[in-house]
């Protein structure tokens, strides 16, 4: 094999469930022939290639091997550091001379290179260099405990870097909810297929950055399953160029509903964001009260006094999809406005206290786009919110079914359940993004989107793509302080590439 | 390698054999007379990766392209090529660092402007007899050739 090549593969773009990325594997070690001890070995390879590029003055590392072929692939990490000739630790979950198959034959040549292990305690941990973590792989389904555990604990007090093989000992491969303890990585390499838990819920920070190797194995191994689920990429979809000639009513007219006493900024947070996406014309219905004041500092939204379903009505006439929930409150008000909407057959973005609404009137509708956290989709759901984190993509399916239309589930690797098609998962955004008017922000693009005639599944996802894009744009100035109202400059660059 | 192959359903077959041996990318050299197989033999490759629309000769498109689930097909045919900038104005350089499989027949009229090949599969035609040589030209093609003769794909036939 090439030894100057890269090993790494740039990441694509679909992901699947562990028992399918087993699946692969059977087949291609079973079918194919090739032999697993291969597979390892690349497997081993790859990950010693990443760490050297990415750490490459760490000249000390502390393998930690658990007792199957995650444990395995660390055993060939260490023979190839020490060939290298770097200082190798390694620190064994189970005697090694009870390791089975490929993990056995792969320590064995870690052996006969001169290697030793030494057996895990709790008193022993390393101080400096860098740490792998090759405990558990992406089998387990319950949570860790003992040994285990006391492993995982000693790895995440390190303060060095930690690279993992596969996944994260301790995250669960298909939902990327920890297990009770799971190592804090700062890069994980993942094997063959892409596991979806690795991008939703906790499976980003817990995988610091994720690196892909397939190991060079056949196309047909890839190909032998249909993806679970696939990431969404900001290059999705192309807004085409505008016509010389066009006019504002090419491109939409939307109503954003909400804005009670006290929280008219979401509204108007929302409405901005739909103009900075193109929305042709914007109008907001709020409370007379205020109306007024809403627009002073832009001008170009149109601003509407409504207290009753008759007045919101005659407005919506003239618009062409509507975002109600920003600020919306749950008061008789908005009650009223969010039974109005019911009365007609626009796009519909809801979003916030309009979901919280909806939660107590379980309507079920097509063409409606769904946008809650998951405070609101345990609502829908009649759960818990570690329930609905617990597997984020079965309660946005699930929110999906039960309310129709297209359920995007925010939060970190948000998830964009659409029928008949497979959830896409955002894999971009920061923690900065947990501020207020940050989700008021992504009913607006969407709504904006949807103006401009994108389907309700496109404009779902690449509305979602594009809010994260923008934030990771707005946040290279820092996380913390990020506001919603930083995205604007970027979510217009974002629409016109 | 040489392979006898007996009829098309074998050279199908050595096809989808292919499919089971290359990773997601990789450069196929088919050097074979008008008629020999070159392109039975993408066909057999894009039945086994389950696509099932028409697979024709790009003789005068000079490109087909084939996008599947993890990783896409360029078929090229170069006979035609009057000049290899031809290439160029198709965007060839635009794929090589992606995941992209390129078949591609007639290899000789663009050398130098093609990217460097992993394997090549000669398709002779002589009287009754069909054969086919396969010859690894990297180490890629090496690990190809030997999973190739692990697959059998004759074997089943």
């Amino acid at each position: 094999m090439a030894t100057d090549r890269t090993l790494i593969d740039a990441l694509p773009k679909f992901l699947y469930r562990a028992e399918q990325v087993r699946a692969m594997d059977d087949y291609a070690i079973n079918t194919l022939g090739i032999p697993g001890l291969d597979l390892m070995q690349n497997a081993g390879a790859a990950s010693f290639q990443i760490m050297r590029k990415q750490w490459p003055k760490l000249n000390h590392i502390s393998i930690f091997a658990g007792s199957g072929n995650n444990g395995g692939d660390g055993y060939i990490v260490a023979r190839l550091a020490m060939e290298a000739e770097l200082t190798v630790r390694v620190f064994a979950l189970a005697p090694p001379e009870k390791l089975r198959g490929d993990a056995r034959l792969a320590w064995q040549a870690f052996q006969s290179a001169g290697g030793a292990t030494d057996a895990f305690t709790i008193n022993q941990s390393p101080e400096n260099g860098l740490i792998i973590d090759g405990l558990l792989g992406t089998g387990l389904d319950r949570e860790v405990s003992g040994r285990y555990a006391d492993a995982i604990k000693i790895i995440n007090k390190f303060n060095g870097p930690v690279l993992a093989l596969d996944i994260p000992s301790g995250l669960h491969a298909d939902t990327g909810f920890p297990l009770g303890n799971a190592v804090r990585a700062d890069r994980t390499v993942t094997f063959i297929g892409l596991k979806q838990g690795l991008f939703t819920g906790y499976g980003q920070e817990y995988c610091g950055n994720i690196s892909f190797a397939s190991l060079g194995v056949p196309l047909a191994v890839q190909e032998s399953q249909q993806p679970s689920s696939e990431l969404i990429g900001v290059d999705d979809v192309v807004l085409p160029p505008r016509n010389q000639n066009a006019h504002k009513g090419n491109f939409g007219h939307v109503l954003v509903i909400g804005g009670e006493q006290g929280y008219q900024g979401a509204a108007r947070l929302a409405a901005e964001a739909a103009m900075r996406v193109g929305s042709g014309l914007v109008s907001i219905a709020t409370r007379q009260a205020h109306a007024s004041a809403m627009n002073l500092t832009r001008p170009e939204i149109m601003c509407h006094g409504v207290e009753c379903g008759g007045e919101l009505l005659e407005l919506s006439q003239r618009a062409t999809v509507i975002a109600i929930g920003p600020g919306l409150g749950q008061s008789s008000w908005g009650r009223e406005m969010l039974n109005t909407i019911f009365q007609h057959n626009l796009p519909v973005v809801i979003d916030a206290d309009a979901l919280n609404l909806l939660a107590r009137q379980r309507c079920f509708r097509d063409n409606w786009i769904l946008t809650p956290h998951p405070g609101e989709a345990a609502r829908l759901l009649e759960k818990t919110v570690e329930e609905v984190q617990k597997d984020r993509i079965a309660a946005a399916t699930a929110i999906q079914k039960q309310y129709g239309g297209i359920c995007v589930l925010k939060g970190s690797g948000s998830v964009v359940c659409e029928k008949e098609t497979i959830p896409g998962i955002c894999p971009l955004g920061n923690p900065g993004m947990a501020t207020g008017g940050m989700g008021d922000v992504l009913t607006g693009v969407i709504a904006g989107l949807l103006a401009q005639r994108l389907t309700l599944g496109r404009a779902a996802r690449f509305g979602t793509v594009i809010h994260s894009a923008a934030a990771d744009f707005a946040a290279k100035a820092g996380e913390r302080g990020l506001l919603a109202g930083d995205l604007m400059a970027h979510l217009r660059k974002l629409v016109n590439r | 390698m040489r392979i006898d192959l007996k009829d098309e359903s074998q050279t199908m077959a050595i096809g989808a054999g292919l499919f089971k041996s290359i990773p997601r990318n990789g450069v196929i050299f088919l050097v074979g007379d008008l008629g020999a197989g070159k392109t039975t033999l993408v066909r057999g490759f894009l039945r086994a990766a389950g696509y099932d629309g028409i697979v024709k000769s790009p003789t005068y498109t000079l490109m087909e392209e084939y996008t599947l689930n993890n990783t896409r097909v360029l078929h090229f045919d170069l006979y035609r090529l009057a000049d290899p900038e031809e290439l160029e104005w198709l965007g060839i350089r635009d794929y090589l660092c992606d995941d992209v499989i390129f078949f591609i027949e007639w290899p000789k009229f663009a050398d130098e402007f093609l990217p460097c090949p992993d394997i090549q599969f000669t398709l002779e035609h002589t009287g009754h007899h069909r054969g086919l040589k396969v010859a690894a030209l990297s180490d890629k093609g090496k690990i190809i050739e030997s999973r190739l003769k692990l697959v059998n794909p004759l074997d089943k036939q």
